[in-house]
């Protein structure tokens, strides 16, 4: 026989702190004593959801979010902030899509300095944006496998994907740069439409785009643009940029990050 | 989203499959766990929706990144509490009635801190004699002064001392668990403003 003062209404009221004084004031009562039927009711319920009625828990997309930041720290360039850039030996980076490639090479991350500018990024509506690495594996298929920490080294055979998160909506370029050369586009292709805030993971046809540090060059660096507005390919054909300030620089009214990677021998 | 083949296996083949960086499974640990981390962290901070989230990102990232220190998967979700018990301490914490709280979370969770401390353990054997006080079935009361117990037993070990089929034992834990309920529900509407 069911409690007549907690009641399935009365309790899913309570969890909702939706009772009124007088009634909070009866069910405190009631629930110091021995109640059989309460615990009956009580038996059908986890805790779970009684510290998190339904109407307050997350969204898919709530859920999504918070697992992938809780995989990727959520700002690595604030740790990495405090040590100046070491310049390394940066052999390059190859772009291409998952092909199973034996590396005989650690790669890592390494994140340079980040200051804003003196006028810091120019108009309001510029977007933060920020490259979140990630380790992968082909099978065949990319996907990630791992997050990587700030400095963070890639096993050999693993691939490196990327990340973007973005604070408001932007077209959004990826550009490689080999040591003393100019950046070339990498991502995406021309005609891509604007992104939307929040975060996505690079691909091409709905697979994920991988990179593999499978051919030698020198100076592997990864920038990201994310313009508000869509940018031509001869504004993206700048000079060579070695510091985050010198990225910054070029395209003040963008939000931009920058990615060395370290290959070193394994 | 993020598929998660995972709620199949059991927590501790997910969590070693998480250990070695499988995202599938680092996915299902998270699904079957950001309920009540987020719960508890609400609980912990008085209701503030965007720290308790900050939280339990924190939480998760934390646990993720250091499964492999993990020693035992089988106490994962102590472990996990633990985590968020510590990011969560100071977010009014500091007041008795919110300690209770968190005191009766943690037992109805059953979750139990892998390194707890003596006054820890004594204010949880409080807690559960207090409950204990208030359930009139005998049957129920033997079994959790064992389950509860120094030491502390299985239900197979109750089954077996008290002679007992090892479902009453469990049936009988299920009992106190919805009186442990019972006090999570006082315990919330009385820190409630």
């Amino acid at each position: 026989m069911p409690c007549e003062i907690v009641t399935e209404g009365v309790f899913r009221a309570a969890l909702r702190r939706q009772l009124s004084p007088e009634q909070r004031a009866a069910v405190l009562r009631h629930l110091r004593e021995p109640c059989e039927a309460c615990l009956d009711l009580f038996e059908g319920c986890t805790p779970e959801e009684m510290m998190l009625p339904r109407e307050q828990q997350l969204s898919a997309e709530e859920q999504e979010a918070l697992f992938v930041r809780a995989l990727a720290p959520t700002e690595p360039a604030v740790t990495m902030a405090r040590a100046p850039r070491r310049h390394r030996w940066q052999p390059q980076l190859a772009l291409g899509l998952a092909a199973a490639v034996a590396i005989v090479a650690l790669v890592t991350t390494v994140r340079p300095a980040r200051q804003q500018l003196g006028g810091g990024v120019k108009g309001a509506a510029a977007p933060t944006a920020s490259l979140i690495p990630l380790a992968g594996v082909s099978t065949p298929t990319p996907h990630v496998v791992r997050a990587l920490a700030p400095g963070g080294s890639l096993a050999p055979g693993e691939l490196l994907l990327l990340r973007i998160r973005l604070s408001a909506p932007a077209w959004v370029y990826l550009l490689s740069q080999k040591q003393g050369e100019a950046a070339e586009l990498l991502w995406p292709r021309p005609g891509t439409a604007r992104h939307e805030a929040g975060e996505f993971e690079l691909a091409e046809s709905g697979s994920a785009l991988a990179l593999e540090p499978s051919a030698l060059g020198v100076g592997g660096q990864l920038l990201l643009i994310a313009s508000p507005k869509p940018l031509s390919e001869s504004r993206l054909r700048v000079k060579p940029l070695h510091t985050f300030e010198e990225l910054q620089r070029a395209f003040p009214d963008c939000g931009v990050d920058m990615l060395p990677i370290v290959v070193e021998p394994h | 989203m993020i598929q998660s083949p995972g709620t199949q296996i059991e927590e501790p083949d997910l969590v070693r499959l998480a250990a070695r960086g499988d995202r599938a499974a680092q996915q299902a640990l998270f699904d079957r766990h950001q309920r009540g981390v987020l719960g508890y962290c609400l609980l912990a901070c008085n209701g503030d929706r965007e720290r308790a989230l900050e939280l339990t990102q924190e939480t998760f990232l934390r646990a993720l990144t250091s499964l492999r220190q993990l020693q035992q998967a089988e106490r994962f979700r102590s472990w996990l509490y633990s985590i968020a018990a510590n990011l969560c301490r100071g977010f009014g914490t500091q007041e008795a009635r919110r300690r209770e709280l968190l005191a009766v979370v943690q037992l109805s969770l059953d979750v139990v801190p892998p390194e707890e401390e003596p006054r820890e353990r004594e204010a949880r054997i409080a807690l559960v004699q207090r409950l204990l006080s208030r359930v009139t079935d005998p049957g129920v009361r033997a079994v959790v002064s064992l389950k509860y117990g120094e030491p502390e037993h299985t239900t197979r070990e109750i089954a077996a001392r008290l002679g007992l089929p090892h479902g009453t034992v469990t049936s009988k834990l299920v009992r106190f668990r919805a009186a442990i309920k019972r006090e999570l529900l006082r315990a919330m509407l009385e820190e409630a403003p």
